[in-house]
């Protein structure tokens, strides 16, 4: 009904931005007389002149919103997500503080890659229900996409304190949360040494090269520093090298659960 | 950190005498109340989802923060303080179990319970053990002074949310997923009843202090009081808008508190079954609410960060 009501307005509308003014004028003028006419005679039957509805309404609109969200549920099994957001959203203008339709566009969301609407649409289902693990649970799922790991964590840890009984939101949300957060650290733990080391040959190199400047006087002493200054070049193109090659490597072995961890602060 | 002020109206026999705004970084979860004999103090632990415990000392009408334990990894689900009031005990998602010495804020014990097999935990009267419900339906009973899991009770049931110690020390009662409650005989080992008066999750459960009575609050919102002796139901109580979340009874052996999802505590006389206050002021769900040892005060924890104090004049 909605759709069909909007679809006449914008037909309306759309005629009336092409139609030039004047034939526009021109036609007003000559309806508002027939119609006149017509009125004036006192032959009109208002009752049998009104346009007939083309649809009757059976339901009402918690039943159709029921029906819009079942079908958009049945869209979705069929991986066609953005159909059933579109139902979805139908059935949220009918029934506005049902958080189950949320959650369930905030998991389509998520499945299209859209991480910030998925974000929204999992929020308002939590705000309308605090006491749904479900609509936490998807929550977390949503923070994860966006990076949001340690928030993701807080949100699986509600969503098992209210319904500790579900071994799935445990080990695949909660402990895995929890892992990735571990691993970051392992990784960034390792990141840090590793540049300590790196710092540390820098200096050694800084310093031989100062060596050899300040010894700087003979001739062969410059071959010398020649060599050095080619043995690091090297090295420099030896590294960015490798460097790119893990880069393509990383790319090829994205595995599916990947996740991009965002730094807090 | 945010100190609120005091209010009291004089027409009020109950009101609300002290808010610690922004107690934690996120929902709290669970709190204790005990007095230390050690040193006279009045000593309140909470725990958070933020996977720390506090330590807070109860003095001259306000909140002093007195520790913060650091350790666990996830959420802190449950705490519990000894009678003596020098142990505190923290459970948390990660299924650790800490105990800490209060006076210090030092971690005396750190017990890993395996995976999920720490919920709910209570300390016995004789605060030789300390108990705690698992996944599986059991009850696992820890040694105190060694960390060393001592026996473990099993009720054949589902997830096990609430546990309590009755005060003579002679029964051990839990609540499960399913809204099922065991009452284990500790002298023997053996279940002696199983009261099925929730269909609903049962996320508290306490004694009264003189063991007669057992309170039990569920998900279905209603409250009910058990005969403990008969396994009798003794009273329903209705009143709560949603989830009864914690049940605390007060050492006169009347009254006794109840927080709930509905954002309010709920003081109730056990003899009349009727609602005697409620105190409105958290504004999110109030996980955890307890009296002191006198009864005098209660302390109540949310989901808004916030803890509250109240004075509960004894009738």
């Amino acid at each position: 009904m909605a759709t069909q009501g909007n679809w006449k307005f914008g037909w309306k509308r759309k005629i009336g931005a092409s139609v030039s003014k004047n034939s526009s004028k021109a036609f007003e003028n000559e309806a508002k007389d027939d119609e006149d006419r017509f009125v004036t005679s006192g032959d009109i039957d208002w009752l049998t002149a009104m346009p007939k509805r083309r649809t009757v309404q059976l339901e009402d609109t918690s039943l159709k919103a029921k029906r819009l969200t079942n079908e958009g549920a049945i869209l979705a099994e069929a991986e066609r997500y953005w159909e059933a957001i579109k139902k979805w959203d139908e059935a949220i203008q009918y029934t506005p503080a049902d958080e189950k339709i949320y959650e369930m566009k905030a998991q389509a969301l998520i499945a299209l890659n859209e991480p910030f609407q998925a974000l929204q649409a999992a929020r308002k289902s939590q705000e309308l229900n605090p006491l749904w693990w479900v609509a936490h649970q998807t929550l977390g799922r949503a923070l994860i996409s966006v990076g949001e790991v340690k928030m993701a964590l807080r949100s699986f840890s509600k969503a098992v304190h209210l319904h500790p009984d579900d071994k799935e939101l445990w080990t695949e949300d909660l402990l895995w949360a929890f892992s990735l957060i571990n691993k970051k650290e392992q990784v960034n733990m390792e990141k840090a040494q590793e540049e300590q080391k790196k710092q540390k040959k820098c200096n050694s190199l800084t310093i031989k090269e100062l060596d050899v400047e300040s010894e700087f006087d003979g001739t062969n002493k410059s071959v010398q520093l020649y060599s050095a200054n080619e043995d690091r070049t090297n090295r420099i193109n030896l590294s960015t090298d490798r460097t790119e090659a893990c880069n393509v490597k990383n790319i090829k072995r994205l595995p599916d659960n990947y996740v991009q961890m965002r730094d807090p602060g | 950190m945010a100190t609120a002020s005091l209010f009291r109206t004089s027409d009020e026999k109950y009101s609300i005498i002290f808010k610690q705004e922004q107690a934690h970084d996120d929902s709290i979860w669970s709190c204790a109340w005990g007095r230390s004999n050690r040193d006279n103090t009045e000593n309140i632990v909470t725990g958070s989802v933020d996977d720390t415990v506090k330590v807070w000392k109860w003095v001259d009408e306000k909140l002093e923060l007195r520790h913060i334990l650091e350790g666990h990894q996830l959420g802190v689900v449950s705490v519990d303080i000894n009678k003596a009031g020098t142990l505190a005990a923290s459970s948390s998602l990660d299924a650790h179990v800490k105990i800490w010495d209060i006076e210090t804020g030092k971690c005396a014990k750190s017990i890993d319970a395996g995976p999920v097999d720490a919920w709910t935990i209570a300390f016995s009267p004789d605060s030789r053990f300390l108990a705690s419900g698992s996944h599986g339906g059991k009850i696992n009973l820890f040694n105190v002074d060694s960390g060393t899991k001592e026996t473990s009770l099993e009720t054949r049931g589902k997830f096990i949310l609430s546990i309590a110690y009755s005060p003579d020390g002679k029964y051990i009662a839990c609540g499960a997923i399913d809204g099922i409650v065991n009452v284990f005989d500790i002298s023997t080992g053996k279940l002696i009843h199983t009261l099925e008066g929730h269909a609903l999750p049962i996320r508290s459960l306490c004694f009264s202090p003189d063991s007669e009575l057992l309170v039990t609050g569920s998900d279905d919102s209603q409250i009910k009081i058990y005969d403990v002796q008969h396994a009798n139901l003794t009273g329903t109580l209705s009143g709560h808008g949603s989830w009864v979340l914690c049940v605390d009874f007060c050492s006169d052996n009347t009254t006794f508190v109840s927080s709930s999802s509905d954002k309010t505590v709920k003081l109730w006389s056990a003899g009349s079954r009727q609602c005697i206050h409620t105190f409105y002021d958290h504004s999110d769900q109030v996980w955890s609410a307890k009296y002191n040892n006198a009864g005098t005060r209660i302390v109540s924890v949310s989901d808004d960060k916030a803890i509250h104090l109240y004075d509960v004049p004894s009738q």
